[in-house]
């Protein structure tokens, strides 16, 4: 280890290294914090060949190595399983180039996701996907884990946006995929490069599409007696054929502490309330935003508000989009799901989810993106009483069955990582795993770059992320 | 009339037509035992494009395996066999008023798996995206002859490596595509065009003026005058340099807005005609702009196609149009994206030397050009695929990894692969 220090030393500068077991500590996990394992060393390279020498290093001295951005990934993407170094690209933070003639912008993995739609917005344009967590995550976790966020109902996904990436491969060399243009000849390597959570290599530059700003927005607030009647609404919007901006669910437990937290005005006696928003031109929307108006109040709505001014909507969305960050005040510790379910099963889905929090004695809130059918229950625990992580664990294991027994996933948009890891053989046969594993590996031969995430290929991955499991609890 | 008029590579092939999966999956298991090719085709409408595969072996035609295996509209999402037509599944979705937004040439004749092995696309590309922002699961059958999987049925969905993207384009050459789950789309309330003809110097800032628009087109089209006097146009009785035609579909009450709108904005253009023409989403306007970029045109020796900045549209085009004398050009110009057909009469050397020039003005601009259509025996001089970019290392390891035995359309793609 000390050689390859030395080696790190004289790519970046002993200044861009962290070894004390102290400040290693921030490294020991993301968002999820179940597990957890500390890197030997953390290295913040700033130019993308200093990126492919730390690599060669790792390899010559067959250490592992992986990205990171801001570590905000909630399915343990940057956990360093088995140690090794972390590549933080945090202090790769340029924005390059933007082209708004041809919607296109050359950025660093580093740019956190806010801050390129905050430069774009002076010319009327922004960066499409918007995670909850958009004012710290990257772009480059953002292509890591294909990320969402409430807007992707209409803009998609990560993937969507994507052009192309500047990536190191696992061996060191450095190649280009995609570029400002669309339909280059070949296979879609940046497509698939997108979600592959860091395991093809290090993507230190993205060519993003930039998206131009709808000229207006229509914001409501549906307001619900019972979660059954804001889901059937949602289901009707979908099969009404309108397709909001963005459709987000928030049940009456979660509506107390953003209330406590952000003093929006919820009514804090409804059982669940939806944000429903339309966007695009001025011409028509008034005559969509009364449709769903409409649906609402066929559906048992009591009332559906309009959020009608800039600061209303600025405050929703920032209630909305921190509510994680409420749910501190209702419990010490906190698991989030991601399953993801056909829309038309959501009154089923969230019937189940009530059914599983009952069952095991445990308080379930939900706050999600609706109209993709993407939940996010999150489960109340406090992890000193093992008994509780026990039960938090049995119950979101049900519940993501139930979303697979149904057509659906275990993840829409944070990722396999380390902590759904056991749930890719329910999804996959092993034929299937088995195609996976032959891709990774015309990328990744070795598995020496981010080792044991997102394939179940080795007892190793899984026995480590339990053992680490065990010990946080 | 589509690019099957050219089948000879495919000359002492056997066609074989499996009834279902299980079929398909025994003819790959028989002909990798063999070493034989296998050549993926769904109706044959594409398979023109590309090299001539580089061994002998069975053409495995997907026109059996058409069903529909799920459709839950109120979802948004359908799982189909990938040999269904593409006007089948197009009547299918239109029976619940929804659509798949990808234009297609011939939707009559092809099938969806060879849209999607081909990405093909079309005018609305510029508002509603390519094939791979549709496509939500994939079933492949692979060098073993065994059906796999990846993605699923629901809308979002980020479990395992997205196999959708990377078979998206890759002409058959990873595995038999055998099943698809796409999301959909409502149909649109309303389409209309504004047709605006005009003059060579002014199509740079009038395409620049669309950029800027208060409006948001879903097609800006761009046809020069030669195109314009297609059989396909030939009504519209165009007589300027160019012709564009700027698609929208939206609700009835924004179409009109935004109609009203553009015509506005456009209406000081110097020496130019405006039209408004108000026609559904599946008019023949929209048919004909969606097909003209594959129309085989008779004696026209070969089809190009250029992926350049949008703003580089005007000018590429005007060289082209110099270059290659009655060039048909037609451009997704808001997408970069430009076709061109040569016509009967230019000689192998004037189109070699003009399609040469053309590429290397294209890779100046980091783009690149491909020849979606090419006489049989010009292919062996002609850069079918553009020129090879770097990335064709990654991409040969990943066809030798999923196809190590170069079982599946050997020799045909980007650099022989």
């Amino acid at each position: 280890m000390k050689r390859l220090l030395d080696s790190l030393k004289k790519i970046v500068g002993a200044d861009a290294i962290i070894t004390a077991a102290s400040e290693l500590m921030v490294y020991e996990c993301d968002g999820f914090t179940i597990d957890k394992n500390r890197p030997d060393v953390v290295v913040f390279p700033t130019t993308t060949e200093q990126v492919s020498k730390i690599v060669e290093a790792c390899n010559y001295f067959k250490v592992p190595f992986l990205p990171r951005g801001a570590g905000t990934s909630l399915a343990g993407g940057c956990l360093p399983v088995g140690g090794g170094v972390v590549i933080s690209l945090a202090r790769m933070k340029k924005i390059f180039d933007v082209d708004y003639r041809n919607r296109c912008a050359l950025i660093e993995a580093g740019v956190v996701n806010l801050w390129l739609t905050n430069h774009l917005k002076p010319q009327g344009y922004h960066f499409a996907p918007d995670p909850s967590s958009q004012g710290a995550c990257t772009i480059g976790g953002n292509v890591a884990t294909n990320s969402g966020g409430p807007h992707t109902l209409k803009y998609g996904v990560t993937v969507n946006h994507i052009m192309g990436v500047e990536l190191v491969l696992p061996d060191g060399e450095i190649i280009h995929t995609g570029g400002p243009l669309e339909d280059n000849p070949g296979y879609d390597l940046t497509g698939v490069i997108v979600g592959s959570e860091g395991t093809f290599g290090v993507a230190v530059k993205s060519w993003v599409r930039i998206t131009r700003n709808p000229d207006t927005y229509r914001t409501l607030l549906g307001v619900f007696n019972s979660v059954d009647d804001a889901t059937n609404t949602i289901s009707e919007i979908i099969g009404a054929g309108i397709v909001p901006a963005a459709l987000e669910m928030l049940d009456q437990m979660i509506l107390g502490a953003l209330e406590d937290a952000f003093h929006f005005g919820f009514p804090l006696d409804a059982g669940a309330i939806l944000i429903m928003e339309v966007d695009g031109l001025e011409a028509g929307i008034d005559t969509e935003a009364d449709r769903i108006t409409q649906i609402a109040l066929k559906h048992g709505a009591r009332e559906v508000r309009k959020a009608d001014t800039d600061a209303k909507r600025t405050l929703l969305w920032k209630a909305r989009k921190q509510a994680f960050g409420a749910v501190g005040r209702l419990a010490s510790s906190f698991c989030t799901q991601d399953g993801v379910v056909p829309r038309s099963k959501l009154p089923h889905i969230l019937r189940e989810i009530q059914r599983i929090g009952l069952k095991y004695d445990l308080k379930i809130c939900n706050v999600f993106h609706a109209g993709d059918g993407n939940i996010h229950p999150i489960l109340l625990f406090d992890e000193r009483f093992p008994d509780q992580v026990t039960r938090v664990l049995a119950a979101s294991g049900e519940i993501l069955d139930e979303c697979i027994r149904v057509g659906g996933s275990v993840t829409g948009e944070h990722g396999i990582g380390v902590e759904k890891i056991d749930f890719m053989s329910k999804l996959f046969t092993p034929d299937d795993l088995a195609m996976m594993i032959r891709l990774r590996n015309a990328f990744n031969p070795t598995n020496n770059c981010s080792p044991h995430k997102m394939l179940p290929t080795a007892g190793a991955c899984i026995e480590a992320s339990k053992a680490g499991r065990m010990a946080a609890m | 009339m589509s690019f099957s008029d050219s089948l000879n590579p495919l000359d002492g092939f056997q066609h074989k037509h499996p009834s279902d999966v299980l079929e398909a999956c025994e003819i790959i298991k028989q002909s990798a035992a063999n070493l034989d090719a296998i050549v993926p085709s769904g109706s044959g409408s594409k398979m023109n494009i590309g090299y001539a595969p580089s061994r002998k072996g069975v053409v495995l035609g997907t026109k059996n395996l058409n069903k529909v295996i799920d459709y839950p509209a109120r979802d948004m999402t359908i799982t189909v066999q990938a040999g269904i037509l593409i006007k089948d599944l197009k009547e299918m979705l239109g029976k619940e008023n929804q659509r798949l937004p990808i234009d297609d040439p011939y939707p009559a004749s092809s099938s969806l798996g060879g849209l999607l092995a081909t990405n093909t696309s079309g005018p609305r590309r510029f508002g509603w995206g390519t094939l791979r922002d549709y496509v939500i699961g994939i079933s492949i059958l692979n060098d073993e002859g065994v059906e796999t999987k990846a993605g699923g049925r629901v809308v979002k969905n980020v479990a395992g490596y997205d196999f959708c993207k990377l078979h998206t384009g890759a002409l058959g050459t990873l595995g038999v595509i055998s099943q698809v789950t796409l999301k959909v789309r409502p149909k649109p309330e309303a389409s209309s065009f504004v047709l605006l003809t005009l003059n060579l110097a002014n199509v740079e800032s009038v395409l620049d003026r669309i950029h800027n628009t208060k409006t948001r087109p879903v097609a800006v089209e761009l046809l020069n005058k030669t195109a314009l006097q297609h059989p396909l146009f030939k009504h519209l009785a165009v007589t300027s340099d160019y012709g564009i035609f700027i698609g929208f579909e939206h609700s009835t009450e924004a179409v009109k807005w935004q109609t009203e709108t553009l015509a506005n904005e456009l209406a000081d253009v110097p020496n130019s005609k405006l039209e408004l023409i108000n026609v559904p989403s599946d008019s023949a306007l929209w048919q004909a702009l969606g097909e003209f970029q594959a129309a085989r045109i008779s004696g026209c020796p070969l089809t190009f196609k250029a992926n350049i900045p949008s703003a580089k549209v005007a000018s590429w085009c005007a060289l082209a149009t110099d270059t290659i004398p009655g060039v048909l050009l037609q451009a997704h110009a808001g997408s970069g994206i430009v076709f061109g057909h040569i016509p009967e009469g230019v000689s192998r050397q004037v189109a070699f030397n003009s399609i040469d020039m053309l590429l290397q003005k294209a890779v100046r601009y980091q783009g690149n050009l491909v020849l979606p259509y090419c006489l049989p025996e010009w292919k062996a001089d002609f850069p079918v695929w553009g020129q090879t970019r770097p990335d064709v290392k990654v991409m040969r390891k990943v066809k030798e990894s999923l196809d190590p035995k170069a079982l599946f359309n050997p020799g045909r793609f980007v650099d022989r692969i």
